[in-house]
Formats: structure tokens, sequence, C-alpha cells
């Protein structure tokens, strides 16, 4: 039993001690956006001050009366030097643009404004931002009354969705006897959207069906009044396509379905199971494969034709089809923070998903590394409703991978289905390919009348992060 | 070819430099210093001080030790094995032989441990049973072993464990203790202080550059400057205010303080009975008698007490031992010139300025065992200050007494006049006086004696009858080997002079002082016991037996007590006498020459008196300055004092100039700019900045929720405001009289800016959270 005392005192005095090795809180600060706390960090001093303090009050004398001055001057010294770090010196982030691509270089401006009569001597910021290779974490010093302003920035290699914050400044006074923590806990998220690459004109989908190499459909304007039939509803589809009568009658929302004749609409299938992906770094199939795919729905919005996109992680994800500049972005919100999740859906099951999106006269696009699997069979009976089916394969093995693409393109072509075959190299991303968002454009109209055409675009959350 | 082939010795001498940590080394060898530079001061040990050298030994270790890996506990049991190992060295010399050169080395090695081990066991063996030990060598092993570990601790807890207040805190203890005990200046402490405050911050700031390089975060490399002139300008101005805090935090302080408080009391009560002579304090209920002696009649504030009481001997019953504490009884100061300081005196051989003893008691009849005191109840005559005896001269004493006291106060030789509050009390023969009274500051005049040997030689033995029926009396019981004893001294002396110096001499070379004499048996005559058979004895029994003897051979003699000069304060300029300085001394009375001071005691310097007669110091003109003026005016350090305020004047005229210079600044536009820009700096510093994208006009309206509650202060920016952009923007230029209105406005809200500017700044009221605060620069260009 004694070996449990023991340990059981052991873990008092380990805790004893971690308690005391810990800063003590003096004092919190609130402010509207930043916590702070004051902190004494050495409690040696103020403890020897206590037995100077007893031995002056016993027995006044020189040497006690300078003692205790120096300790109660360093103590109140520093605290007075910590306590207007924590009160009068603020920092401010700004980002200066918000929307980004690839290879755009992310911005901010930094600023340290130091109100107090006591120079900063450090200021060491913690950046806690996701976003990889950036951080505004550095160690700054200023002058008392003053500001120093500098830019943090870093060239954006990744796509997806990143924090930008929580962050921290930590000061404290040039004795170290108290530390200062300025918890600043506002977040920001930003998305930084895939690259686009301009698509060789062999990769554009062409026919609804093999040997007619006519151009696709171009649509109208706008959707016609009648509908066709029926599907299921599906999130992102305009409310004023449902059906309220069916989905009054089957209590789930339904959509309408409108004539084919009236819209060419083309589904972007990306490959997001995790087993066909191959590469590291940034260098892999999944980035090509979504560059590939943005691309494609640029290039394809910009024929004027109705795009879609569906796929599937470890969630169904579906940007219903739509035309105009503007979808655009509605895809490539979708598109940026996908990746591969361990168990994620395959090829064929993502397929399946689709079908009951598909109507008439759509055309099916699978962008996809993976030469093996049933999932040609799954694209193949996308086309029994009369729509088309393509096949973008990405060559796996110049990216590590393994797999013959040439023999999934002939498997492809036996099911009477057009497959194509993007190689590393073949895609050169655009840097700046997404200028316009940075800057304003406008067109004069005829009248005379000035639209702005292209603003800056602020950041605004993907659909659903709230 | 040699400059070719050093440059890169010296590169890399300059390298390796650079990479050493200079600057902890450095500071750690001041902390060092300040310890053994205290240490050998305080001599400790009179024989050999060089024992404090064992904390550079233990500075070494701990540098070792830090740099091995040791853990802690293995460290410790390293150092302690080694610093006991050091001090019994240190002690019993054991290796010495080594470095002698001995042949027979190993033989006298060992030897010489077995005398450590021998003295190893007589300490044990007397802390066992509770003796003294006599041996110094105890307390050198003590303090080596401690001065070596705190070495190594200081050492060890900067290098490994990266706690400096753990590593200064026991060096400052032992610097402090040491200072303290051995009433040492504090100047090193202070140098203690800066050393360990730029430790303390050079630490952490090592600390942190660690830290951001192993997480590679950037710094800026001109980082050292604004923390490190930090930590300097912190460290030396707390020094500073400690050496300050002496003055306002000590009982020597506030005696100073008080000096000054009682000093203007009297010049107040001085002024005010010039003013209103005729005009007679209301009456008050007279407090309770208080009992003579009891102290409680001082009017010495009870704060401002340093020695318990004034006590000096007794002489009714000798063989109580006088006081022997150092706390300070008084100051005295005199219209004698200063003595040099010591070492000034050795090496000029100057003479020094005549001795004095501060008198409060004269015995005159011995009764075997004491003394009875001279009765002063009946008022005689004495010599004015108008004419000079022969052989005196006037000597004009201040006396601050910090003791409580009786009524007998204290004066050289023969007082004639004194300050308001005490009296000169004269005896009925008229040859003696003493001063009386309750006050605690007075100044007296007294006739001292100045006469050399030759003219106390030729003085001769015409006494006055009363002088010799008064001071020859001798008890019959007195044995007769005490007469005996006194012949054969005096024998081969032919004047009272010669055989007071002879019996002196005797008593001086002959008689051991010691304060651990029993007192006499019961019934032996005290002078007979002290000659006889006492192992010594101490100033009651040399002066008693003094006088005595000189009484035996017809010379009148008396027992007189008080105390000693006292040791001269250079930064007072007074003597400090401590109560150690109780003492007891003979007078022998010369014919024409009056009560002439003789010492007999063998551990006091006896009175210099050369064949010829000494220069007669200055005839004390005036009162002596007050104390108090002195001890202020001394403990002010008046060059950093001015130094300061001409940098701080110096500083605000350099930064008003910076501000005033632009073209045209001595016209109304330039007049009403500035006035503007020193408005937007003053509210500045009370928390209310503005970015630059803000007008005048912006920055009016943004300020006028903060200047809420301050009128005064809103109305002279928004004035000011209207100026400034009437002559910045407008070509009608303002007058000099609107100006003027905006600068009397500015003044007249100087309460509320200093109101503005405590709330901003030292409460911690932030105007920003009463008015959200414009973001972004700090300044505007006005």
């Amino acid at each position: 039993m004694e070996p449990v005392e023991d340990a059981g005192l052991w873990t008092a005095v380990r805790k004893i001690r971690a308690a005391v090795s810990q800063p003590w809180v003096v004092r919190r600060y609130s402010y509207s956006d930043r916590l702070v706390t004051l902190a004494l960090r050495q409690r040696l001093p103020l403890a020897a001050l206590a037995v100077v303090l007893v031995w002056y009050l016993a027995a006044p004398s020189e040497v006690t009366a300078i003692g205790l001055t120096a300790l109660g001057g360093f103590l109140a010294f520093s605290f007075l030097w910590a306590r207007a770090m924590a009160q009068q010196v603020t920092a401010r982030r700004a980002l200066h643009y918000t929307a980004l691509q690839v290879g755009d270089e992310i911005e901010e401006i930094v600023t340290l404004n130091n109100a107090s009569v006591f120079p900063v001597a450090w200021a060491e910021f913690r950046d806690q931002s996701n976003l990889p290779g950036y951080t505004v974490s550095s160690v700054r010093t200023a002058d008392p009354q003053s500001e120093l302003t500098w830019r943090a920035h870093t060239l954006c290699t990744r796509r997806g969705t990143f924090t930008l914050g929580p962050w921290e400044m930590r000061l404290g006074d040039p004795l170290n006897i108290f530390s200062v923590q300025q918890i600043y806990t506002q977040r920001q998220e930003i998305l930084i959207y895939p690259p686009l690459a301009p698509l060789p004109p062999h990769l554009l989908p062409h026919a609804a069906a093999m040997g007619t190499h006519r151009p696709l459909h171009q649509p109208v304007p706008a959707e016609t009044i009648d509908a066709i039939t029926v599907r299921a509803y599906v999130p992102g589809d305009p409310i004023r396509h449902v059906h309220w009568r069916t989905t009054a009658r089957r209590q789930a929302p339904f959509a309408k379905v409108f004539e084919p004749e009236a819209s060419s609409t083309v589904w972007l299938i990306p490959d997001f199971d995790p087993a066909v992906h191959a590469g590291s770094g940034i260098d892999t199939t999944e980035e090509m494969m979504v560059l590939l795919t943005a691309s494609l729905a640029a290039q394809l919005l910009k024929m004027h034709l109705s795009v879609g996109l569906l796929a599937c992680t470890d969630t169904l994800k579906v940007v219903p089809p739509r035309a105009g500049s503007m979808h655009l972005w509605s895809v490539l919100r979708a598109l940026t923070p996908l990746h591969p999740v361990e168990g994620g859906a395959t090829l064929s099951y993502t397929l399946a998903q689709a079908r009951p999106l598909i109507t008439v006269g759509d055309l099916t696009v699978a962008i996809t590394p993976a030469v093996t699997g049933n999932w040609p069979a799954a694209l193949r009976q996308l086309t029994h409703r009369g729509g088309g089916a393509e096949a973008l394969l990405i060559d796996p093995a110049a990216f590590g991978g393994q797999g013959q693409v040439e023999a999934a393109r002939a498997a492809l072509m036996e099911l009477a289905l057009t497959a194509n075959i993007v190689r590393r190299g073949d895609l050169r991303p655009a840097p700046g390919a997404y200028g316009a968002l940075r800057r304003w454009e406008f067109v004069t109209l005829g009248t005379g009348r000035v639209v702005a055409r292209q603003r800056p675009r602020e950041m605004t959350p993907p659909p659903g992060a709230a | 070819m040699i400059a070719e082939e050093s440059a890169p010795a010296l590169e890399r001498g300059a390298a390796w430099l650079a990479r050493q940590p200079v600057v902890p080394i450095t500071l750690v060898w001041t902390i060092g210093a300040c310890l053994v530079s205290s240490l050998s001061d305080a001599h400790w040990v009179v024989t050999n001080s060089s024992y404090v050298n064992a904390i550079w030994l233990g500075l070494l270790c701990g540098a070792a030790l830090a740099r091995s890996r040791f853990r802690s506990l293995t460290a410790l049991a390293y150092t302690v094995c080694l610093s006991l190992l050091c001090a019994g060295e240190w002690v019993g010399g054991i290796m010495r032989p080594l470095w002698a050169g001995r042949a027979d080395v190993l033989w006298a090695m060992s030897v010489r441990l077995e005398a450590l081990l021998l003295r190893l066991r007589s300490w044990g063996a007397a802390l066992a049973n509770r003796s003294a030990i006599h041996d110094t060598g105890l307390f050198v092993f003590l303090s080596v072993f401690v001065l070596w570990n705190v070495g190594v601790w200081l050492v060890w807890t900067l290098a490994r464990r990266r706690r400096v207040w753990e590593g200064l805190l026991p060096a400052a203890a032992l610097l402090a203790v040491n200072i303290h005990l051995s009433g040492q200046k504090p100047l090193l402490l202070s140098v203690f202080i800066v050393a360990g405050g730029l430790l303390a911050a050079y630490v952490p700031y090592v600390d942190h550059h660690a830290d951001w390089d192993k997480r590679q975060v950037d710094y800026p490399d001109e980082m050292w400057i604004a923390w490190g002139g930090s930590a300097a300008v912190i460290a030396c101005g707390i020094a500073l205010v400690a050496q300050g805090a002496v003055w306002v935090g000590t009982p020597a302080g506030w005696h100073a303080i008080g000096d000054m408080w009682i000093s203007a009391q009297r010049q107040a009560a001085d002024v005010a009975s010039r003013l209103f002579a005729d005009v007679s304090p209301p009456r008050v209920q007279a407090p309770p008698p208080v009992a003579p002696g009891s102290g409680a009649q001082s009017s010495v504030p009870a704060q401002l007490q340093v020695a318990s009481a004034a006590l000096p001997p007794d002489l009714k019953l000798i063989g109580n031992v006088p006081d022997q504490s150092p706390a300070i009884v008084m100051w005295v100061q005199t219209s004698d010139p200063a003595p040099y300081p010591p070492d000034v005196a050795d090496r000029t051989r100057r003479t020094p300025p005549p001795q004095h003893y501060w008198r409060t008691g004269i015995f005159t009849a011995y009764n075997g065992s004491g003394w009875e005191p001279l009765d002063f109840s009946a008022e005689g005559e004495t010599t004015g200050p108008e004419i000079q005896p022969r052989g005196r001269y006037r000597l004009l004493q201040h006396f601050e007494i910090l003791a409580t006291h009786g009524n007998n106060l204290f004066a050289a030789n023969l007082p004639i006049t004194v300050t308001a509050g005490a009296q000169v009390q004269f005896s009925r023969l008229g040859d003696s006086a003493t001063v009386a009274g309750s006050v605690s500051n007075y100044q007296v005049l007294s006739w001292v004696s100045l006469a050399s040997a030759t003219q106390l030689d030729s003085a001769g033995t015409d006494y006055p009858p009363e002088i010799a029926s008064t001071y020859l009396q001798l008890p019959e019981t007195l044995p007769q080997r005490v007469r005996a004893l006194a012949d054969r001294i005096t024998a081969a002396a032919a004047t009272p002079y010669e055989k007071a110096q002879l019996i002196q001499e005797y008593l001086r070379s002959n008689l051991t002082y010691t304060l651990r004499v029993p007192p006499p048996p019961a019934g032996q005559d005290a002078v007979d016991y002290f000659l006889f058979e006492a192992p010594g004895g101490y100033c009651s029994y040399y002066a008693s037996a003094m006088a005595v003897m000189l009484r035996i051979e017809g010379v009148p003699a008396r027992v007189v007590t008080g105390y000693a000069m006292g040791d001269y304060d250079f930064q007072r300029g007074a003597y400090s006498v401590p109560g150690a300085s109780a003492h007891a001394w003979v007078e022998v009375y010369f014919p024409a020459y009056g009560w002439v001071e003789f010492e007999p005691t063998a551990s006091r310097s006896e009175f210099d008196r050369s064949s010829q007669s000494p220069p007669v110091p200055p005839v004390p003109t005036q009162a002596l300055p007050s104390l108090s003026e002195v001890k202020i005016l001394g403990l002010i350090p008046w060059g950093y004092l001015v130094a300061g305020v001409g940098l701080v004047l110096l500083g605000m005229s350099v930064v008003r100039a910076y501000r005033g210079l632009e073209p045209g600044w001595n016209t109304p536009r330039g007049r009403a700019r500035y006035l503007y820009r020193q408005m937007r700096a003053g509210l500045a510093g009370a928390g209310l900045h503005a970015p630059e994208n803000l007008t005048p006009d912006e920055f009016r309206y943004a300020c006028e929720t903060p200047l809420a509650n301050y009128p005064a202060l809103a109305l002279a920016l928004a004035e000011a405001t209207r100026l400034y952009v009437r002559a910045t923007f407008s070509g009608r230029a303002p007058n000099p009289s609107e100006t003027g209105h905006v600068g009397r406005l500015w003044f007249r809200a100087l309460g509320e800016r200093l109101s503005l500017w405590w709330r901003a700044n030292l409460t911690g009221v932030r105007q920003s959270r009463r008015s959200p605060k414009p973001r972004g620069s700090t300044r505007m260009r006005a």
C-alpha cells in the first residue's frame, strides 16, 4: 500500500510543482478584438521582496532599504512596463486581396501600434494560420509612441479552404518578470482556387455520340417553359425549378427537367477515389484532375454551355448545371476544398449517384486516373437515356502510379465511349488566369452608361461553411 | 609576410572572442568582484582574508559543471565534495609543501593533514560541549564552502537552468548580510544591482533568441539596442533610486529629515520670539514630572533615537563595565578644523587637531569602592569668554544627542555659555562647570586646554587651598602598598606634571586593558585590587588608580566621565560618538592652567602635548551651521541632481526648438500651427491619436465625446483647430491676439490636460473605451 501512497504523494508534489511553475495570471483584459493576459513569470523576486520587507520592518538599515527599493523597483517597473504593453500596444492585420488562385501571392499588411511611453522590446507574433508556407509569425520591436507596418506575403501553392488566424502577440518587459499575451480570436477563411490551364482542342467534348464530330448544341440563353419530366431535387437547384405539385404529392422535393433541345449540358465528374491517385506534394494525379476539371469548366462556360459538377468524397457534392461566366465560381468553390478521403467513393459509385441527375442530351465527362475497375460500364449506362459520355484519362504512370492507360482507353472505346489521355506536362497552368478577380472591369454600353463588368471579389465563405 | 600570416590568426581570435559569452562573463565577474571586495574589506579574519577568493574557484567550477553532462544531483554531489576539499586545503594548507619545493613533501603533507584532522576533531568536541571555538579556521572553512557553492550555484543556474533570479539571490543575500554586519557603505550593493539587473535581462534575451532560432522565427538584428538599453536604464535608475532610499528609508535618513524639521521649528521660534517679543504663549497644563535620567525628557523624537540611552560610566561603584554599544549616541561638531583623512594624515604627517573629551560627570571624593560626584547646587563664578586663561582657547561645540539622556549634558573641559534650553552650572569653587538641561540639540562654548608640556611642567604647586583640600582627599583605608607603589613610580619626578606623566605611563604600559575583570571583592580597595591582583581593568580602574596615586603624591586630581571624542564623519562634518566611547579619564589641576585632561587607559591614545605651544585654532566668530543642514547638504547628490535637471531642461529645449523650427515659426501663422501641433502632441500623449486621413475638423469631431468631461480642453482644441485651419488653408492670417488667446486657453486647460493624461496613462482608463479609437497612424502631419 505504501508505494501507492508514495505515488500519490509524488503526484501531488508534481501537481504542486507544475502549478507553481505556471505563470501566475495577474490581470486579464477583454477587448472587442482581443483577450489580453498579464502574467507574472518570475515569482522569486516577489518572494524575495516579502523577505526583505520583513527584514526591513524588523531592522531598517541601509542594506534593507536598498534591497527593498531594488526588488520593489524591479517589480514595479516591470509591472508598469508589462501593463503598458498589455493596454497600449495593439496589432492588426489586413488581407490585401481576398480572391486568390494557386500561383497568386497572398499579401497581408500587419500593423503594430505602440501608444505607450515604453518601447516594445520584443513583440512576437504567433500565427496559427494553416495556409501552407504562410505565416505572420515574427518578432518586431517598436519605439514609444510609434506605429510599425510591414507586409507578409507568400505564393499560394495549394488550392483549398484555409484559415488565417487565430493569432496572438506575446510581449514582456526586458527583465522577463512579467509576460503579456494578446490573443486575437478572429479568423478569416480564404479560398484558393485551383489554377486554370488552356486546354488543347482535342480534350474538349465534341459530340453526344461516337462518330459525330459536330459541335455541341448551343443552348438558349434562358430555360424554356417546357419541362419534360421531373427528378429528385438536389441542393443547388434553383427554387424556381421545383415542381411543387410533384413535391406535394410525393412529400419530397422534385425539380423540373426542361426540354432537351433547349439546353446542352455537360456534367463533369472527377474521380476522388483515393485508391486510384498517385504522386506526392502538388505533383499528383489529383491536382492534375482538379486542374483539368476547372479548366474544362471554364472553357465550356466560355462556350456558353451549361456545366454541372458532381463529385463524391465522403459526401456527395453536386453543382447543378448552369450557364454563364459567373457560374464558374460556383463550380470552383465546390471543387476547391475537395480531396480524396479514406473510404471515399469509387468512380463507379459516383457515376451511379449521377444517374438520376442525367437527363436526355446531357454529356457526361468522367475525369479519372483509374485504369482499372468497372467504372466504364457505369459510364456507359449514363448514355442509355440518349446522352453522351466521355472519359479523360490521366496517365498514372507519369506520376509514379501503376496501370496502362492505353489499355483503359481501348476498353472504353470497346464500349463506344470517347476517351482522351492526358499525360503529365500536357497542361500548363496559366498564372494570373484569375487576374480579373482582383480588379475592376467596366464596359460602356451603347447608351453611354458605364457598368461594372468585374469587381474585386470579397471573401465569402463557401456555402454551408457558416 | 608576418602580417599575412597573423591576419587569419587575428580573425580566428576575433571570431573566437565573438563566440564567447563576453557579456555574461563580465557581469558574473562583476558580481564576484563585488563579493570579494566586500568580504575582503570586512576583515572577518584579520590574519588571512584570501579565503574570499574561493568564489572565483566556485565560478569556474560552476562553468565547468554547466558544460558537463552531469545532472543536477550529480553536480551537487560533485561540487559539495570539491568545496569541502578546497575548504580543507584552505584551512590546513596540506598541499602547500608541494609548492614550497621541500624535500620531505610527503611527511610534511601527512603532518598537515593530521593537524587538520585534529582541528576538525576539536571543533566537533567544542560544538558538542557548547564551548567557544577560538580557532578562526572554522570560520574560514565554512566561508570557503559557502563561497564556493554560491559561485557554483550562480553559474549553474545561469548556464544550465537559465533562471537568473535563483542564482542571483543567494549571492545578493551574502553580499547584503556582509555589508550589513560589517557596516560598509552600500556602494557595492548598487554595483551588484546594476550587474544583476543586466544579467536578468540578458539571459531571457538569449533564451528568446534561441527559441526563435529553433522555431525559425524572424527577428530584427538590432533588437539588443532597445532591450539592452532599456535594461541598462532600468538597472542604473533603480540603483540610483535605491541609493536615495537610504536617505528616506533608514533611521539615519529619518534623523536628517527630523533635523530639518527641528531646525525649521527653531528658526520659526526665533522669528516668532523676535517679532512677538512681548506676547506670552498661552499657558498649558504642565506635563507630569519625570524622574531625572529616565530619558523621557528628551525632545528627540523616538524614531530618531539610535542608541537607547546615553550611559557614561558610573563611578559611584567601581566595577560596572561601561557601555560597549556601537550605536550612535550623539553627533558633535566643533569649531576646530576637520582632521585629515587617515590616508592623507599618514602620507603627509600632518598634525591632527586637538583631542577633546565630552564630559558630563565630575567626581571628587574617593571612598575606596567608588567616587562621589561633584556638587553643583551652589552657583559660583568662572572666567568669562572675553578673558583668555593661560594655555586655553575657545572651542565651540554643537551637540546633537540621539540617545535619551538625563539632565546632565555634555561639554568639553570648562563650558562657559550654552544656547537656549540648557544652562551652565558652576561648581562652588568656581573651577569647574558642566552643562545641564533637557534639550538634545545645543551649542556650547568651552575653554579647552592647549597647554604644552613645558608650560604644565613649569606650572608649580601653588594650589588654591580649596582645590587642595577637595582634590587631595583620600580614604584612610587606602592600603599602604598603593602609596608605596606611587612613591616608587614618581621617585624620579620633580614636578607635578612629571609625576602625572610617569604614573600615566606606568598604568598604560604595565596593566592590561580588559573588560573581563571580576568586580573587586567586598571590602577591598578598588585601586589596590586593580594595581595588584586583578587580571586587568578598564577605564574606570585606570582613571581611579591614576587619580588616587596623584593625590598620594600631592597633586590635585579627579576622575571625570563622559564620552571620548568619537570618529570624524567626513560626510557630515561632525564626530560620531558611539556608545562604546563611554569613558572615564583623569583631570589634573595645574595652577593658572586649571584642569587638564590625562589619559591613563591603555586602550586609548594619550593627549599629545608637545614641548612648544601648538598654534591656537581659530577663534569661533559665529555659530556653527546646523548639523541638519550639513547632513542634508552632504547627502544630496548635488552634482547628479544639477546634471539631471540640466539634462532634462536641455532635452525639453531641444524638443521645443525642434518642434518650433519651421519657416515662419515666429509669425502668427507659424505660431498658430505650432500651438495646434503642441495640442495634438499633448492629446496623443493622453491617448487621443488620429490617423493621417483625418482632417483637423474631423479630429476635433472625433474628440468631442472623449473630451465631453473636459470643456476647457475641448474649447482650446476647437479654437486651435479653427485657427490652424485658417492659418494653413486661408489667405487671412491670424493676428497675434488670436494666437495669444488660444495659448491662454491651452494654458487654462492645464488641469484638465493633467487629469486626462492621468486617466489615460496611470489609471488605465483609455479614451478609446469611451469612443472608438480611429485606426491608423499615430501622427498626423499638421
